[in-house]
């Protein structure tokens, strides 16, 4: 047992399966108490008897560990309120929040329905904001914290089939660039991981059928090598004392290796004009300046 | 016609160890694989009259091995010829026999590529519209993709053709003591392997190697004198095309032109009309596993797309019908650019003689004619050799 994070109270969205649970498994051996929740049984899907997180719980606990499991769900204000009362009722404070709990389905955007779309803006984006929320008016009072929110390379890649999942991803992206500067002079850092791990997310049965469909044994390989417990161990860098510097960042966090995203940065080529633009004028200046060299990623297919 | 069978015959050739010889500068390869030909031959340096030495990167000029080997006052020739300068040296130096100029010749081919500089094959001139952004992975995955959907092969039935190409020839390298690449791989390590350009993963892509390779040729009616079983020249055939794959909007990526009429001209001169039937052994130049697989349908022992059915009928193993690359060929024994073209005929030699380099590697089979292709460049624009070697009838 490490004690790194000796008497910090952490509370971890989704952390009854994959990067979740490691995050969890992670900040409790570094000495954390740790709230675990997730909504869902271990197998998946509905809830049933033996809920994800109190396997998690029971796992930290034979460690050594402290923790205390939680069910509710992100995507509903009173519950994600909850899960962080959750901490305050069993540890009297709150340090740390992780929000990890994400889900996909995938369509696209032509055909996608209202339900597809408001199910994943509800618990990947609105799950992150209610979590951040309660937790920020408590650390706020506590004058330290450390938030770290799980978004994606879906959106960095505009990855097919995702959009709702892309949308909601890059939300989290804008959210915590925002908190940062509103919670900076508090103590607190927000910052934002896109994690690569082979997870039940990221490598499905359908995504790995697909890949073998496609030849990309490569992919498949790649993604079972990229391992959770990575991830959690960036993440437990993150909420130590020594990351006072970093807030507001973007990093890609895998096996293989960690990055930090470049920040949006001013327009690196502009055109300027002193009487503003009519179509003509565009169609003569943009194809030799900001158009020049632009590549279409989806080029239309002939066949 | 004029054909070059019977007239030359090689009498002793040799091979260093290939691999990233760190140890070992090009001096010291040309040294070992010379050394070996003269003895295999019986031989001295004073007994050569003349000879050609193949390098792309490693050095200019004939006093490249004139230096090393002590070589005194006789005519060397450096050949260049992309990846098909090693047995370019063969070629050149067998016309020079069969016109009568003269008697006992050598040929080494050599390349230094580890500690000079280079990762990966050297870029020359590029041309500055048509060759940006081109590599030689990316071409030859250009003619891969295209032969898949030729072809009907999905994807993944593709990328397995292309794997148990790679799977055979780390078996046969595995077992020969001077390749580079010494290890088993399985199917699943093949598919698995980080991709260099699709569908060619690392294990569809050739070593990058040190290496160095020789034969001394002589008169055909001479050889006798040196060894009771010289191996023939039976046939050679060099065709290059005038490099316009990509821009011709007729080419198709899926064939190989080049490589059909050099093989023609060998199968000609060596008076083969059935190559599947007569030949026994084959050596090709697998750069990437796409090109072994295309190379077997343009010299004609496979119908056009239908390669993957040998292969996955295990035709082409060391216990298959016809064996291809016996020694790993260059994705295991590894890729010297100038010595590449003159290692596929040692193994064809050796297999010829009955004498593979370990006993239990010399094929079951009795092998009178074999064949040894070696080529530069990609589909579109190829520089294919093709020779045949057999035993004095």
């Amino acid at each position: 047992m490490g004690t790194r994070l000796k008497d910090k109270v952490a509370a971890i969205t989704g952390a009854g399966r994959g990067i979740g649970r490691a995050e969890a498994l992670a900040l409790a051996a570094e000495g954390a108490k740790v709230v675990v929740n997730n909504r869902t049984s271990a197998k998946g899907g509905t809830p049933s008897d033996v809920p994800a997180a109190d396997e998690v719980v029971e796992e930290i606990k034979k460690a050594g560990g402290i923790a205390v499991p939680n069910y509710d769900d992100v995507s509903d204000p009173d519950g994600a309120k909850n899960i962080i009362q959750t901490a305050v009722d069993n540890f009297g404070r709150l340090d740390i929040l992780v929000n990890n709990a994400g889900i996909l389905m995938d369509a696209q955007v032509y055909k996608m329905t209202d339900e597809q779309w408001e199910k994943i803006i509800k618990v990947d984006l609105y799950g992150v904001f209610y979590t951040c929320r309660a937790a920020a008016a408590i650390m706020r009072e506590q004058r330290w914290g450390r938030i770290i929110n799980t978004s994606s390379q879906a959106g960095a890649w505009g990855r097919f089939g995702q959009g709702n999942y892309a949308a909601a991803k890059e939300g989290i992206v804008g959210l915590t660039r925002v908190m940062a500067r509103e919670l900076g002079p508090r103590g607190i850092t927000c910052n934002v991981i896109r994690p690569r791990a082979g997870t039940r997310v990221s490598l499905s049965p359908e995504t790995q059928a697909a890949w073998e469909r496609e030849g990309r044994f490569d992919y498949i390989a790649q993604s079972k090598m990229l391992k959770s417990e990575d991830v959690a161990q960036f993440i437990a860098y993150l909420c130590t004392e020594e990351t006072a510097n970093i807030n507001g960042y973007t990093f890609v966090v895998g096996t293989d290796g960690i990055g930090l995203y470049r920040e949006p940065e001013p327009p690196f080529k502009m055109i300027y004009s002193s009487q503003g633009w009519t179509l003509d004028l565009l169609l003569e200046v943009m194809p030799t300046t900001l158009a020049d060299g632009l590549v279409n990623p989806a080029p239309p297919k002939t066949t | 016609m004029w054909t070059i069978k019977d007239k030359v015959a090689i009498v002793g050739m040799g091979c260093c160890k290939f691999g990233e010889n760190w140890d070992k500068g090009a001096d010291d390869m040309i040294i070992d694989a010379t050394y070996e030909a003269y003895e295999d031959a019986g031989m001295e340096r004073k007994d050569i009259q003349a000879a050609w030495v193949g390098t792309t990167v490693s050095g200019a000029g004939g006093i490249t091995i004139a230096a090393p080997l002590k070589l005194d006052r006789i005519p060397i020739t450096h050949v260049q010829n992309f990846c098909a300068t090693g047995m370019e040296t063969i070629r050149s130096a067998s016309f020079a026999i069969a016109c009568g100029a003269y008697d006992i010749v050598l040929c080494v081919g050599y390349e230094k590529l580890k500690d000079s500089g280079l990762a990966g094959l050297p870029a020359g001139y590029i041309h500055p519209v048509l060759g940006v952004n081109v590599t030689a992975p990316g071409r030859w995955a250009m003619g891969a993709v295209r032969y898949f959907q030729a072809y009907g092969l999905s994807p993944k039935e593709g990328k397995e053709t292309l794997a148990k190409i790679s799977v055979k020839s780390h078996y046969n390298g595995a077992r020969h003591p001077k390749a580079h690449l010494r290890r088993e791989v399985t199917l699943e390590q093949v598919l698995n392997a980080p991709i260099i350009a699709w569908p060619l993963g690392l294990f569809d892509c050739c070593g990058n190697t040190d290496g160095a390779a020789a034969a001394i040729l002589t008169r055909a009616d001479m050889a006798k004198s040196f060894r009771d079983d010289p191996v023939l020249i039976k046939g050679m055939g060099l065709a290059i095309g005038p490099s316009l794959g990509k821009e011709d909007g007729a080419y198709d990526y899926i064939h190989l032109p080049e490589t059909e009429v050099a093989a023609q001209q060998a199968y000609e001169q060596a008076g083969i009309k059935n190559p599947r039937k007569e030949l026994d052994i084959l050596e090709l130049h697998d750069c990437f596993s796409i090109s072994e697989l295309m190379t077997l349908e343009a010299i004609g022992i496979c119908p056009k797309g239908k390669a993957k059915e040998d292969i996955d009928a295990g035709t082409f193993t060391l216990k298959g019908e016809l064996p291809v690359n016996a020694d790993g060929g260059l994705k295991s024994f590894g890729h010297p650019i100038g010595a590449s073209g003159v290692r596929e005929c040692y193994e064809v030699y050796k297999q010829i003689q009955g004498k593979a380099e370990l006993p239990e590697r010399q094929l079951k089979k009795e092998v009178r004619l074999g064949l040894s292709h070696n080529q530069g460049g990609h589909p579109g624009s190829l520089l294919p050799i093709v020779t045949i070697l057999g035993r004095k009838d």
